[in-house]
């Protein structure tokens, strides 16, 4: 029934076949830096805080949302968090990163979670997969390791909106590969120097999972797997939310990297207008009306973008999807947003009349 | 160097387009009922609309300083719209009136597809009632002959619309008839049943939302059912009211019409019913047989209220929601 209701998008996955491949490794051997502790000895018997120091030594940054993991794990402890949830939804399409590792690494992943819940306060632990996986070659099972396995059930964008959707009480979600990255951490005092990345798109031959060396460049991560075409776009991150890069050899993977995408596409910059249909604001899961919204900021109106809460657009790029006439809808929404942030944080000093040019050239790209 | 784009990098399948073609392909077969009950000369007129559709639209489009460009399907529905509102026996220069209107009055000079206050269609046929009713509310029987070209000389009846208009209880009520179109009127607006099988098609598509004009017909039917205008029997007069007029065709085409109905859900179903309550007053106590288009006019100068009304109390719970 949650599904009925829920707003958003029923996508086409495509997490096939690199989910069911198995995770290749693209890393070096001299990338590889100890930490200044030793590997625990008996690490079933690890205090909190020990763990808390072990993240913090070796760095691990969430793919999650791009926090430490040692900071994390210190703010649930002190605000008593009821579960510690092993987050690999990985909900949009082509994007498996959190997926294969947790399945293809499931002894070091459930090794992190119970680590992570033990540093937390010995919570309650459990998985979170998405439900609305169509094109699976892979059976996602019941318990791993003895630990549930949540089938989250509901339209695109799930991740974003699991933080908000879990109830009064407070809920760690950590992502599946900073917990591999904590068991390693604590068995092998291993800092983090690599991350796991999806590689797929409509120009790689070999679409897999990877685990890549942290600033290797994204055109040796492409060439590693092949491309049978030149890409007209590469993308670092889901094709929802992730950023289109300009220079695939300048720019490199970053820990907070969970994708490389290279698409190819005949798509031609469209002039339509909107007609005003309606789409968006029936999909938009913060229940938005991004059609207002979209006007005021090519407006520049201020107050009418704080009417219509331009600041609780999540960035989920569900009413750009939909829209039939190919708007920018959610980037121009986002960025109106968070001028009106800026403008809450220093209002004397910041007219309206700036806001208006910082909203003002008006090329559509699609 | 590549080029960037703003996220999403994959999108839907629909456009503007596809939209508007779907509309296309269901005028398309209204056009092929209503050549069937009044010959040639329906396509005729619907071709006559589209060329100076296209006229008008080269026009604006220079005046406006834009590109003129063919994908752009919005004026074709309005111009194929506009003639199935009308009688077969319509002359060629009062459906070249009515579209010159729709477009170069109602649609551009507000600024063109998806800026329009008022839905054109509606606009235009609302000109051309009020300065040509006698040619717009008279109508050949249905399976006469009609010449393609030049004026009609048959004789011209008046729909049931006119009868209840008049005070008096129409004749003829077969509601298989009524439900096939075999009746005088619009000649696109009489085949309830084809204009019906229309509405789901553009559900099923997606192209529109079928609670505005379910919610609309339910009105209207309700209204007719308790208030008759002549002493006939409820059931009776909602087959009547339904059926008589461009109410059904109206609900599906012209009413659904994004640009000018809510965008959100409840506001849409509300703004429905009134505009059921308003044309079932236009026609109580109105000047004209058939005052859907007025009435929806009236409608589309109000429609934006609706959505602000209902994100008022959605971003009082929101906002609640986040204390």
């Amino acid at each position: 029934m949650a599904f009925l209701f829920s707003r958003g998008l029923i996508l086409d996955q495509h997490k096939e076949p690199a989910l069911s491949r198995d995770l290749r490794a693209f890393t070096s051997p001299a990338g590889t830096r100890a930490l200044s502790l030793p590997p625990a000895e008996n690490p079933a018997a690890l205090s909190s805080d020990e763990i808390i120091a072990y993240a913090a030594e070796a760095q691990i940054v969430d793919e999650r949302d791009g926090l430490p993991l040692d900071e994390k794990l210190r703010l649930a402890r002190m605000r008593q968090a009821v579960a510690v949830v092993a987050d690999a939804l990985d909900d949009e399409p082509y994007v498996s990163s959190q997926l294969n590792p947790l399945f293809k690494l499931s002894q070091q992943a459930i090794g992190g979670l119970q680590y992570a819940a033990r540093a937390v306060g010995e919570p309650k632990t459990r998985i979170a997969v998405y439900k609305n996986l169509s094109d699976l070659h892979l059976h996602i099972p019941n318990t791993l390791y003895g630990v549930r396995v949540q089938r989250i059930t509901g339209k695109y964008p799930v991740e974003i909106r699991a933080k908000l959707t879990d109830g009064p009480e407070e809920t760690l979600l950590i992502g599946a590969c900073a917990l591999i990255h904590l068991y390693r951490a604590i068995h092998q005092a291993i800092q983090q120097t690599t991350c796991f990345v999806t590689v797929a798109g409509n120009c790689v031959a070999n679409p897999v999972n990877l685990e890549v060396q942290i600033g290797a460049s994204f055109s040796q991560v492409l060439d590693r797997c092949g491309l049978f075409e030149e890409p007209s776009r590469i993308i670092s991150g889901g094709p929802m939310t992730g950023l289109c890069i300009q220079d695939p050899d300048e720019e490199t993977v970053q820990a907070t990297t969970r994708a490389v995408l290279a698409f190819k596409s005949d798509r031609r910059d469209r002039n339509y207008h909107c007609i005003g249909c309606g789409r968006c604001v029936r999909v938009c899961p913060r229940g938005l009306a991004p059609v207002y919204l979209y006007k005021a900021a090519v407006l520049g109106n201020v107050s009418m973008l704080r009417r219509f809460d331009a600041d609780q657009c999540l960035n989920c790029g569900t009413c750009s999807y939909v829209c039939p006439a190919k708007l920018d809808l959610s980037y121009r929404i986002r960025r109106a947003g968070s001028l009106i942030a800026a403008l809450d944080d220093r209002t004397q000093t910041v007219q309206p009349e700036a806001a208006g040019e910082e909203v003002e050239e008006h090329a559509q790209s699609v | 160097m590549l080029r960037a784009y703003n996220p999403p990098h994959i999108r839907g399948r629909d456009s503007n387009k596809t939209i508007m073609d779907d509309v296309l392909i269901v005028l398309a077969a209204i056009y092929l009922m209503a050549s069937y009950y009044y010959g040639v000369r329906a396509v005729v007129l619907g071709l006559f609309a589209l060329l100076t559709a296209l006229v008008c639209d080269i026009v604006c489009k220079l005046l406006l300083g834009e590109r003129f460009s063919l994908r752009d399907h919005s004026s074709a529905v309005t111009a194929l719209l506009i003639p199935l509102l009308l009688p077969a026996s319509v002359s060629y220069a009062t459906v070249a009136t009515a579209v010159a209107f729709a477009l170069l009055i109602v649609k551009y000079p507000f600024g063109g597809v998806g800026q329009n206050l008022f839905n054109p269609a509606a606009g235009g046929i609302a000109f051309v009632s009020i300065c040509f009713s006698r040619e717009v509310f008279g109508y050949p029987t249905p399976l006469e002959p009609v010449p393609v070209f030049g004026k009609f000389e048959g004789r011209l009846v008046y729909s049931a619309a006119y009868t209840l208009k008049a005070g008096g209880v129409p004749t003829g009520g077969d509601f298989m008839e009524m439900l096939l179109g075999n009746v005088a009127g619009p000649m696109g607006a009489t085949n309830a049943l084809v204009v019906c099988a229309c509405l789901l098609y553009l559900v099923v598509r997606r192209a529109v939302h079928g609670q505005a004009p379910v919610c609309f017909l339910l009105t209207c039917a309700l209204y007719a059912f308790c208030f008759p205008r002549v002493p006939i029997s409820g059931t009776l007069s909602v087959m009547y009211e339904l059926f008589s007029g461009y109410l059904i065709l109206g609900a599906v085409f012209m009413l659904t019409d994004p640009v000018t109905s809510p965008k959100r859900g409840i506001a849409t179903t509300v703004y429905a019913v009134f505009a059921g309550v308003v044309t079932m007053l236009f026609r109580q106590f109105g000047g004209f047989e058939e005052s859907f288009a007025f009435s929806l006019l009236l409608c589309n100068a109000i429609a934006p209220m609706f959505d602000y009304l209902e994100e008022g109390i959605r971003r009082r719970v929101r906002r609640r929601a986040a204390l």
